[in-house]
């Protein structure tokens, strides 16, 4: 996390407690998998700003990220009603009817919202593959050339690239972890031995799905480990949590020589990231023994 | 190596469940600097600690992902953390049981004196 940036918002909001920076104040805290701090400031700031669209919008990714999809969806809608155009709220409401099933819905929400804002790559990627699953005109999902390596995981894992499990389980592997990783800035994947992908996605900030690059560069890395590990005598591995200029990357053993796999921005907080890795271990576990 | 470095060394050292410190050069894997407790092979660990983070250091950057900064590797019967310190590697071996959290902040404070 900028922890500088955050210092100065608190400072900003202590000194001006009307001051809109409580939005990208509570953004931030929620990044960082700071929960009950961002809620607290998406909270009060609304108390002061109750017609805040943006607040509406940042407590909503707030409620989501936290499994409360009911109270997320009151707030984008109230968002909207505020400002009809905030592409935001049309997101969320867009990924919040994906994950029910809802793909007319998903569609013509998420199309307007990468309307709205067409810089948004993610969304654009996440409005294309719901247009796809609808069976219409279906552009080309993934490109023949090899795929760039992700420069920034927030971009990197985009809104699309990991739809939401549909009510009933999960039906396809690529949305194993997708419950766990709200909204835009985590990604997470289960490897086997050899370093091939079992389940979760990886999608680059053009839209192209690195997962296989990805797994194979850090799985070796595991090998690494256990070697050390063994000529040491420290006993079986529990984790290895790598932090780097961009990002914080964090893998464990699971089931049958599988790892699993979780990297967040940078800004997200080191024990955040191992808690990531803890729940996407358990979730992988548990979906290894079901297919078994 | 300055005094500063030293000092930071030993403050890595004392925080309560370290068994073993060192400074090595990340190329050869060779220690330069050690502080170990008995029992503890410090050339082992300079050896697979500098593998280690060269080996995540390329992963890194071939992921994109940029320079590497700090590793941590936790095992059943014990905690490795390795920092990078431009051409050398700082390597703390800890009990299972050490806060990761207070390591990290003197190897952190004994990297930025050894660069």
């Amino acid at each position: 996390m900028n922890d500088d940036l955050v210092y100065d918002l608190a400072d900003e909001m202590a000194r001006d407690p009307h001051s809109l920076a409580f939005v990208r104040l509570a953004d931030l805290l929620r990044r960082s998998g700071r929960s009950h701090e961002a809620r607290h400031v998406a909270f009060a700031g609304l108390e002061r700003h109750p017609y805040l669209a943006d607040g509406h919008d940042v407590l909503a990714r707030i409620m989501v990220d936290g499994g409360d999809e009911v109270s997320a969806r009151d707030e984008w809608e109230m968002a909207l009603r505020l400002e009809p155009t905030h592409a935001g709220a049309l997101k969320g409401l867009g990924l919040l009817a994906y994950h029910r099933g809802d793909l007319p819905t998903a569609h013509r929400l998420l199309t307007q919202a990468a309307e709205l804002d067409p810089s948004d790559q993610g969304l654009v990627t996440a409005a294309e593959q719901v247009r796809a699953q609808l069976g219409t005109a279906l552009p080309p999902a993934r490109r023949a050339t090899p795929a760039p390596p992700p420069r920034d995981p927030v971009a990197a894992r985009a809104p699309g690239s990991a739809p939401q499990d549909r009510p009933g389980g999960v039906h396809d592997p690529r949305t194993l972890f997708a419950s766990l990783l709200g909204d835009g800035d985590r990604t997470a994947l289960l490897l086997d031995s050899d370093g091939l992908v079992l389940a979760g996605t990886y999608v680059d900030a053009s839209g192209v799905e690195v997962a296989e690059e990805i797994g194979a560069q850090l799985a070796g890395l595991a090998d690494e480990a256990g070697r050390a590990l063994t000529y040491l005598g420290l006993g079986a591995w529990e984790s290895l949590l790598v932090e780097t200029q961009h990002a914080t990357v964090a893998m464990g053993p699971s089931r049958e020589g599988s790892i699993v796999l979780v990297a967040a921005a940078r800004d997200s907080q080191v024990g955040f990231v191992r808690r990531l890795l803890a729940r996407a271990s358990r979730q992988a576990a548990s979906w290894l023994e079901s297919a078994a | 190596m300055n005094a500063s470095f030293e000092s930071a060394l030993t403050e890595v050292a004392a925080v309560p469940g370290v068994r073993a410190v060192l400074l090595a050069s990340e190329r050869e894997g060779l220690a330069l600097n050690a502080m170990a407790a008995f029992g503890v092979d410090g050339d082992a660990l300079a050896a697979f600690g500098t593998a280690l983070y060269r080996r995540a250091r390329l992963a890194s950057e071939a992921a994109g992902y940029g320079a590497t900064r700090q590793i941590v590797l936790d095992a059943t019967g014990g905690r490795m953390l390795v920092t990078g310190c431009g051409d050398l590697v700082l390597v703390v071996l800890a009990e299972r049981e050490t806060g990761a959290g207070m390591v990290r902040m003197a190897m952190q404070r004994a990297a930025r004196a050894v660069r």
